[in-house]
């Protein structure tokens, strides 16, 4: 009985660092893999691994680089896994899971009729280690210290991944660059790029006393 | 500091990681440096164009729910004795089954009121059709025809495409043509058909010419086959010529027998 007790406890404490961060997790597996039955049975399998390993999770750290960073294992090993199963090119009609440059074909871009969908296949067509850093920075909002210890790799690499993945998107999207986003995407006024960085500098500053 | 120390900055500055001083020091520089100023603000919208576009899909209600019985049963595993009765009693995850299969019920009977609910007209439709529309053609394509008759449509098409084009029509029982534009895809120009196909449903069908090199993918497959992308479902196929596509918020097979009754196929 005590044990059950423990173990409900364990469970409630595991519960209350994994559920806040279940969407993310999802979303990032979502753009990893392009499939959503599939990347709910990863984001599950790699919950299981963390609370079988919880007991190693050092409290007071951060549970969110932790849980990704179990997450793009999982996500690595099954895609080796995958990648060693027969193809399915027999099958006449299949799903397509394209890859790399392949993306941006006439075919590809016949499928990215909107405008999110041209964001979705430029950020497909980056290097799988480039758009972990992109979706990780960009999406999650994770600083370049939390990306290093949840790719397990030096700062100095995220940030060239960043800077390459950045210089390749600006590439694939100029057409989009041309105009203001923020008028595009209906997200407000044009604000100058230093006005915006002094805004947040101040209000940094006021927040730190 | 200089250009490149500057540019060296940008990124992180543009991210927040610089310490105060030196975000200051290239805040100034900034400010008398057009050039850095330019590629500072093409990063910006870099990321902004990323962060306001990129899908947000949120996982199934159920995810936490199967994962906490994967725990539960996992620990039931670990803590039961190797045979013996206990294994014969219910376990939490069996009872949480039995009160589960109402609610599943409940889930069900809601889904298909929903979709009974759906057979009436939507009056959601225009906009959505609006949405469809104006998606592809908003930047570049000078052509937003809000014809509805196919006739019509196909005349006005001809003058800007190759006039031995076949013109796909949806022949597809309940289909009725609600727009149609020309579009570019990339620097290729295409025809778009807008269609409403039942409870509120809007596939595009697109059509533009081939490109002279060969499928890239799957060459074994025939001029056929299904790309599977985020949220609408995709059908491109192809003949000597023409590439045709169906886009839509419509189950894969939907879109399959869509495009079994095209004309042509």
């Amino acid at each position: 009985m005590r044990e059950k007790a423990r173990g409900s406890g364990r469970r409630r404490e595991f519960e209350e660092l994994t559920l806040p961060h279940l969407g993310s997790l999802y979303r990032f597996t979502v753009q990893r893999v392009r499939n959503a039955a599939q990347a709910e049975d990863l984001v599950q399998e790699a919950c299981l691994k963390a609370y079988r390993g919880f007991d190693r999770f050092e409290r007071g750290t951060d549970a969110k680089a932790w849980l990704f960073r179990i997450l793009i294992n999982t996500i690595v090993d099954a895609q080796r896994k995958r990648s060693r199963e027969p193809t399915e090119l027999a099958v006449e009609i299949g799903t397509l899971k394209a890859e790399g440059s392949h993306l941006l074909d006439p075919e590809t871009q016949l499928m990215a009729e909107s405008l999110g969908q041209q964001v979705q296949v430029a950020i497909e067509a980056l290097p799988q280690d480039w758009q972990a850093v992109v979706l990780l920075s960009f999406v999650e909002g994770f600083t370049y210290k939390e990306i290093a210890k949840t790719l397990d790799c030096p700062i100095g690499t995220v940030m060239s991944r960043l800077y390459r993945a950045r210089q390749a998107l600006r590439h694939r999207l100029k057409r989009h660059l041309d105009v203001d986003p923020r008028r595009a995407t209906g997200t407000g006024p044009s604000v100058t790029p230093i006005a915006l960085l002094r805004a947040r500098r101040k209000a940094r500053d006021k927040k730190e006393g | 500091m200089d250009c490149e120390e500057a540019r060296f900055g940008l990124y992180a500055l543009l991210d927040d990681e610089l310490e105060v001083s030196k975000n200051l020091e290239i805040l100034s520089h900034l400010e008398g440096c057009p050039t850095c100023h330019r590629e500072l603000e093409l990063d910006m919208r870099v990321k902004s164009l990323v962060q306001a576009q990129l899908a947000a899909p949120a996982p199934s209600p159920e995810l936490w729910n199967r994962i906490v019985r994967r725990i539960d049963q996992e620990a039931e595993v670990a803590r039961r004795p190797s045979g013996g009765v206990a294994k014969w009693w219910p376990t939490a995850a069996a009872l949480r089954m039995v009160w589960g299969a109402p609610a599943i019920v409940l889930v069900l009977s809601f889904s298909l009121w929903i979709l009974h609910a759906g057979q009436v007209p939507s009056p959601f439709v225009e906009e959505l059709v609006q949405e469809h529309r104006g998606s592809v053609t908003r930047k570049r394509g000078p052509v937003d025809l809000p014809a509805t008759d196919p006739a019509e449509i196909v005349r006005h098409f001809r003058a800007e495409v190759p006039p031995s084009s076949p013109v796909p029509l949806l022949a597809q029982e309940g289909a009725r043509l609600v727009g149609g534009s020309l579009c570019h895809v990339g620097e290729a120009k295409g025809l778009r058909f807008t269609y409403e196909v039942g409870l509120g449903r809007i596939v595009s069908l697109f059509q533009m010419p081939r490109p002279t090199r060969a499928l890239p993918f799957w060459p074994r497959l025939g001029p056929r086959y299904i790309a599977q992308s985020q949220g609408p479902g995709v059908l491109v196929w192809g003949d000597a010529r023409f590439l045709y596509g169906l886009v839509g918020e419509l189950p894969q097979e939907d879109l399959q027998r869509l495009a079994s009754r095209m004309k042509g196929i």
